[in-house]
């Protein structure tokens, strides 16, 4: 409430005093190890954004292919849909096998993250 | 003005000897012995020096960059016309806009902008294009031939040019823009006339220097002279001149051929020499690393094929 | 006061509609028709064909990129004025003999501009310009000649209207630099010896008199391109007209934009939400496209990068049919679009000419399929 009467009265010259050079609880080593490794999460949330939606549709996808193979009168169409498959796990296969370690690592780094925090404030 | 080349044949890409005799043999081709094309390769790669910006047109300048790469200029960068930066050219694409020419590349983008962002900018060292017709002064014609308007435009009756080529495509443009014009092509002499009835594009002076006729006193505000690669010898502009003068003559070519094969009085520039025999070294890169499916490489010219008889 | 519609452009959903009745809206005898793509990459074949179904004759071709299509049209007879820069088949046959022919036997008459000059043509257009600035294409004969208005195309009529609607009142334009020549200064950058712009010879320039009289700096202006249709190929285009063209882009975005109508042939139409979720990744906004046609492999026998490859063995055999008798070929290329898309695909893949693999219609087809992580087919046979 404070802070809202402050804001909506006229700005005030001590508004305008710069501070003296605040003394990081941070280690530069440790954010710039940190903010590298966070950019690097960013730039696959990124490529995830462009590739979320194609993706959402795959178990449709894969649906509308199953369901194709018992009316498919040409073997040439049966290449096609083996080739695809085939590179659709290779590619599957490969995110599953990082993901899934990754996948704990990250529960393991949340709980880390908890932890910490409740050390800090000790 | 000092440049780097990359001269050592121990620095360039390495062709293992024993597949290189199992590729010749099945492609029949003489370890020994260079063709037409691949002298025509080899000699523009030696025009090029590293660290340079190489805009290929479209033919046998896209081997002609890639040797290069792969010989004495291992940094130069290569600019093709679909916005293409440096690519890695694994396999050797058959138009300057196909993918196989985009792999790898730094940028793609639309045609304007490659002649803007690289060519007009400066970053276009050599203009390496295919001719048609090259005249005294480096002009080449990839036009037209018999005159140039078709039916419904002319005066005379006929109902086109005599022979009507592809057009400029980017040749122009290649050529106004770049620092050295470096033109491949097959020497005859009725594809070499002392002045050229159509000017396509500007790789060399365009008229006599220091004239209202040279390119710049026309206009363009870039270039200096040009290499005319034939497959009887090399021509460079003269720096007095403009002129094209024998240059450099390759091993087991007669004088007097190369001057029979054009329709001016050529003369001989002031260090002329004699051109070193394609390196063993060079043959097998470009065979075996450029072109192997001879794409370009196996085509044969008629004098070659006249040879050969 | 006539009843409000909907613009073309506005119909969103509507605007997905079948390869004929695409063809059959847009394209008219006499169209000045733009085909988008480059020599056998991205070509929108399919709606090439269909134009060849459909016996649209008396086209102005203007194009950019290269010349299978407009190749197609002129060995059927349906080429009759075309302003572009190249017509030859890169690398399989340097002039594409139907289109030669042509215009050696004065069926079709032509404009030639350099590739950078027709480039800065569709910028203008893409950006509502009056003209765009060129410099290269001075000393050279192009700034000699001028085929349209030697045949009196340009320029207006006694009424005050265009001669005609798609062909400016001159080929070029040349000023004097009201900036003197400021912007072409040269640019240092450390390359060491020998490398880009050594060349830069401005003070030799202004000295010049040539094209205006006057000393100076001179530019070429050239005027916008404005066809009535272009016909792109893309890999997606969203259901109301976004488009997503993946990998070499060549000149269609800027074609499609500065066209009246654009009809884009897709791989593939998906949701828009698919392609706004990163929208710096799309080519052309929706509103530019006026009818979207899906044709799964509707590039064949050309390139879609990472989808499929040219078949080469189709584009060296053609390069022997299209030298025999004009008749002939004409006859050739008509029954060889066949009667609709579909028939064409599972028919004439692999048909007619021989082929290093043996396989026919829609294996064919799945055989050309390209590497995502290359864009084309790694290793495929391309022998002379």
């Amino acid at each position: 409430m404070e802070q809202r009467k402050r804001m909506r009265a006229r700005i005030a010259e001590e508004d305008f005093k710069l501070s003296p050079g605040i003394e990081p609880r941070e280690s530069l080593e440790t954010w710039q190890k940190v903010i590298s490794a966070a950019w690097d999460m960013t730039i696959v949330a990124v490529a995830y954004n462009d590739m979320r939606i194609p993706l959402r549709r795959v178990p449709e996808t894969l649906e509308t292919l199953e369901a194709e193979i018992s009316r498919i009168g040409d073997e040439t169409t049966l290449d096609v849909i083996e080739e695809e498959i085939k590179t659709g796990i290779r590619h599957f296969s490969d995110i599953l096998e990082h993901s899934r370690d990754s996948r704990d690592r990250m529960d393991r780094i949340l709980r880390a993250t908890w932890n910490r925090r409740v050390q800090l404030k000790s | 003005m000092s440049v780097i080349r990359q001269s050592d044949p121990k620095g360039w890409t390495h062709v293992n000897d024993d597949e290189y005799e199992a590729y010749c043999k099945e492609k029949g081709v003489d370890p020994e012995k260079y063709t037409t094309m691949e002298l025509l390769a080899i000699a523009a790669a030696r025009q090029t020096y590293d660290f340079s910006f190489i805009f290929a047109g479209t033919g046998l300048p896209m081997i002609g960059c890639m040797m290069a790469q792969h010989t004495y200029a291992p940094n130069a960068l290569i600019i093709m016309e679909a916005g293409i930066l440096d690519p890695k050219l694994l396999e050797v694409p058959i138009s300057v806009s196909e993918a196989r020419g985009g792999y790898m590349c730094s940028t793609l983008s639309n045609m304007a902008d490659t002649f803007g962002t690289f060519a007009q900018r400066g970053f276009c060292t050599f203009g390496m294009l295919g001719g048609a017709e090259c005249d005294k002064y480096g002009n080449l014609n990839s036009t037209a031939m018999g005159g140039y308007y078709s039916k419904s435009a002319r005066d005379d009756g006929k109902t086109g040019p005599a022979v009507r080529f592809a057009g400029s495509g980017g040749a122009n443009n290649i050529a106004s823009y770049a620092d050295m014009g470096l033109a491949m092509m097959v020497q005859e002499k009725r594809r070499f006339p002392e002045v050229n009835e159509y000017v396509t594009s500007c790789t060399g002076s365009r008229g006599p220097l220091n004239t209202p006729e040279d390119r710049w006193h026309m206009g363009l505000f870039r270039g200096s002279g040009t290499t005319i690669v034939s497959d009887l010898c090399i021509f460079r502009s003269s720096p007095e001149t403009g002129e094209l003068e024998m240059s450099e003559i390759y091993p087991g070519v007669d004088e007097q051929l190369v001057i029979d094969n054009v329709s001016w009085s050529l003369k001989k520039a002031k260090d002329f020499k004699p051109f070193e025999a394609p390196k063993h070294e060079e043959i097998k890169i470009a065979r075996m690393v450029c072109d192997p499916h001879r794409i370009y490489l196996g085509r044969k010219t008629k004098r070659e094929l006249a040879a050969e008889k | 006061m006539a009843e409000a519609t909907i613009p073309t452009f506005m119909r969103g959903k509507d605007k997905i509609m079948s390869l004929s009745d695409a063809v059959k809206t847009f394209v008219k005898k006499g169209t000045c028709i733009c085909p988008g793509g480059f020599s056998y990459t991205k070509k929108p074949f399919a709606l090439a064909r269909e134009v060849i179904r459909q016996d649209i004759k008396d086209l102005f071709v203007t194009m950019n990129g290269g010349a299978s299509i407009c190749e197609f049209w002129a060995a059927a007879g349906l080429v009759k004025l075309l302003d572009t820069t190249y017509i030859g088949l890169e690398g399989i046959q340097p002039v594409a003999y139907s289109v030669r022919r042509s215009i050696q036997d004065g069926t079709i008459d032509v404009e030639d501009y350099s590739n950078y000059g027709y480039g800065l043509r569709t910028v203008a257009g893409r950006y509502g310009w009056p003209f765009s600035p060129c410099m290269s294409e001075f000393g050279t004969s192009f700034m000699d000649n001028d085929t349209f208005a030697k045949m009196g195309l340009r320029g207006k009529k006694a009424d005050g209207s265009w001669i005609h609607p798609s062909i400016p009142p001159a080929r070029a334009a040349v000023i004097e630099d009201p900036f003197d020549g400021w912007g072409l200064r040269p640019h240092a950058f450390e390359g060491g010896d020998g490398t880009s712009n050594q060349t830069n010879a401005l003070e030799k320039v202004r000295e010049s008199t040539a094209y205006t009289g006057k000393q100076g700096v001179k530019v070429i202006l050239v005027p916008p391109i404005l066809p009535e249709v272009t016909i792109i190929l893309a890999q997606r285009v969203g259901n109301k007209g976004t488009t997503r063209i993946e990998g070499i882009l060549g000149p269609d975005a800027e074609q499609a934009i500065s066209a009246k109508y654009c009809i884009a042939q897709a791989e593939k139409i998906v949701t828009e939400e698919e392609l706004r979720a990163q929208p710096y990744s799309n080519t052309i906004a929706m509103q530019y496209v006026d009818a979207i046609v899906e044709v799964p492999y509707g590039g064949f026998p050309g390139q879609v990068p990472y989808y499929y490859d040219y078949d080469w063995d189709f584009w060296r055999a053609y390069t022997q049919i299209n030298r025999k008798d004009k008749a002939e070929v004409n006859k050739y290329i008509r029954d060889w679009v066949m009667e609709d898309e579909w028939t064409f695909l599972t028919t004439r893949p692999g048909d007619g000419y021989p082929t290093i693999t043996g396989t026919k219609g829609l294996q064919r087809l799945f055989e050309l399929r390209a590497d995502a992580t290359y864009g084309y087919k790694p290793g495929l046979a391309r022998p002379l």
